[in-house]
């Protein structure tokens, strides 16, 4: 057995998370409440660190860049929403900042990587392989023809199949990640039985 | 010797004097141009009250109102999540027309409502969607501030504070809707524990073989979008996916051209799409 306490603890921890398996109970709870809470409190750390300390006491106080006052404002409107009800609109602004900030980005990014997609898709039918994914690829878009010629026959048949390829493909991911979580198992039970326990095994 | 040997490289030639010399930057910006105008076009049209193709059926979508009903028979509440996710995704709008749905249901159910997050800022808009549905359901009062929880913005603090929460609360309705990463299988498998019926609705293809293997119904890839614009029949997000399916079929025909083209030699469509 082991008497490095730091082992004691993770130990312990993994076996509380594992607990959850029989039912909820106080162990887990425990575990669970501390990983919040220690990840919540290194966050706050965290970006004092990033945040708060360059952008406000270097950038804005010490180097007079005062225009980070007007950002560090409109972080601060957030709060409004705990203010009496006819104040709480002001909240709204900086979200709807940061809706149009997220969705200009993502517009401007988007079209490309589909573009490199579609380029990609358009190989010579020279070989079995790629007829096969042109075939499949095309009854599995058909799948998600939503609007455009939902009353064929034609497209509900194609789709049909499209989605049993598609079930294919799930089952093979599905089947490979499974793999991956069992060895992350089997290397807790390694860790529980080989450095805890001090079992060789 | 690094910043000599690109000093050294020829500059890249920028394209029409302002793109950077990538592939598909212009063709890129075509099709959000195109992509725009459809949008506009089919949003318009759509407020107007001028016909525009209808979305198909989805299965799935009735699933909502059907687990919302079996939880008010049972008394247990209704859980609806979706991870990490930032006030400017477009998942996280897709998100928003089914929280939306889900709190009607709720509200006029009269049955409870809990909604976890790991982004703060969502969780804000989470909270506004909810009020106002209770409002709209003439039930202020029964609304629960404290049923909109803030987990934790790290992962597996998020996921683990989830499925902590299930366990306790039981909920007979689960909803995990929106892009996931490893938590979806934990989430899931939780929700299966306490014998919760549950609804998936994702556009992430890698967690999707999960949602499909431990949730009662699935909402795969697009799936997920157009069920928000049917559930909503907001004319903006409707309009968006009819437009979205215009261009998808155009692409389609697009790919065909292209490999019939390749197969017989010429480059003509993908040198385009590259341009």
């Amino acid at each position: 057995m082991s008497t490095d306490p730091q082992i004691w603890v993770q130990a312990i921890c993994t076996l509380a998370c594992y607990s959850y398996l029989i039912k909820e109970n106080p162990a887990y709870r425990v575990a669970e409440y501390t990983l919040v809470a220690l990840y919540t409190s290194y966050n706050i750390t965290r970006l004092y660190h990033s945040f708060i300390k360059p952008y406000f006491i270097n950038y804005c106080l010490e180097e007079r860049q005062y225009y980070f006052i007007v950002m560090g404002l409109l972080g601060l409107l957030l709060y409004a929403r705990y203010a009496p009800p006819q104040y709480r609109w002001l909240a709204r602004y900086p979200i709807a900042l940061q809706v149009g900030w997220g969705l200009g980005g993502s517009l401007a990014r988007s079209p490309r990587p589909v573009f490199t997609q579609v380029a990609d898709v358009m190989r010579p039918l020279n070989s079995i392989d790629n007829v096969v994914f042109f075939v499949c690829f095309l009854v599995v878009m058909s799948y998600f023809f939503f609007t455009v010629a939902k009353e064929s026959k034609f497209i509900q048949g194609s789709g049909r199949i499209g989605r049993y390829i598609m079930m294919i493909g799930f089952g093979t991911a599905f089947g490979n990640t499974v793999q991956g979580r069992i060895s992350l198992f089997l290397n807790r039970l390694t860790f529980l039985l080989t450095d805890w326990i001090g079992l060789s095994v | 010797m690094l910043n000599l040997l690109v000093l050294a490289a020829e500059a890249p030639e920028v394209k029409w004097g302002i793109f950077v010399p990538d592939d598909s930057t212009i063709a890129g910006l075509f099709l959000a141009l195109t992509m725009g105008i459809l949008v506009y076009v089919m949003i318009q049209r759509a407020r107007a009250g001028l016909p525009i193709p209808e979305i198909r059926r989805i299965a799935g979508l009735e699933a909502f109102e059907e687990a919302v009903g079996r939880a008010t028979e049972m008394g247990r509440p209704v859980h609806i999540t979706t991870y990490y996710q930032d006030v400017g995704d477009y998942d996280t709008w897709a998100f928003w027309a089914y929280l939306a749905h889900v709190a009607k249901l709720c509200a006029s159910y009269d049955t409870r409502i809990i909604n976890t997050n790991s982004e703060w800022l969502t969780m804000t808009v989470n909270e506004e969607i909810i009020r106002q549905a209770y409002l709209e359901a003439g039930r202020p009062d029964a609304f629960i501030p404290d049923d909109v929880r803030f987990m934790s913005d790290w992962q597996f603090g998020y996921t683990m504070g989830v499925a902590g929460m299930i366990a306790r609360e039981k909920p007979a309705a689960n909803f995990l809707v929106g892009y996931f990463y490893a938590e979806s299988l934990i989430l899931a498998e939780a929700g299966a524990l306490v014998g919760a019926i549950q609804v998936a609705a994702t556009s992430s293809t890698a967690q999707i073989p999960f949602f499909v293997a431990s949730c009662d119904y699935t909402m795969i890839g697009e799936e997920f979008y157009a069920g928000a614009a049917a559930l909503s029949k907001e004319p903006v997000i409707y309009g968006s996916v009819v437009a979205q399916d215009i261009t998808r079929v155009a692409l389609v025909a697009l790919i065909i051209i292209g490999t019939l083209l390749n197969t017989a030699g010429s480059s003509f469509v993908i040198d385009l799409i590259k341009f």
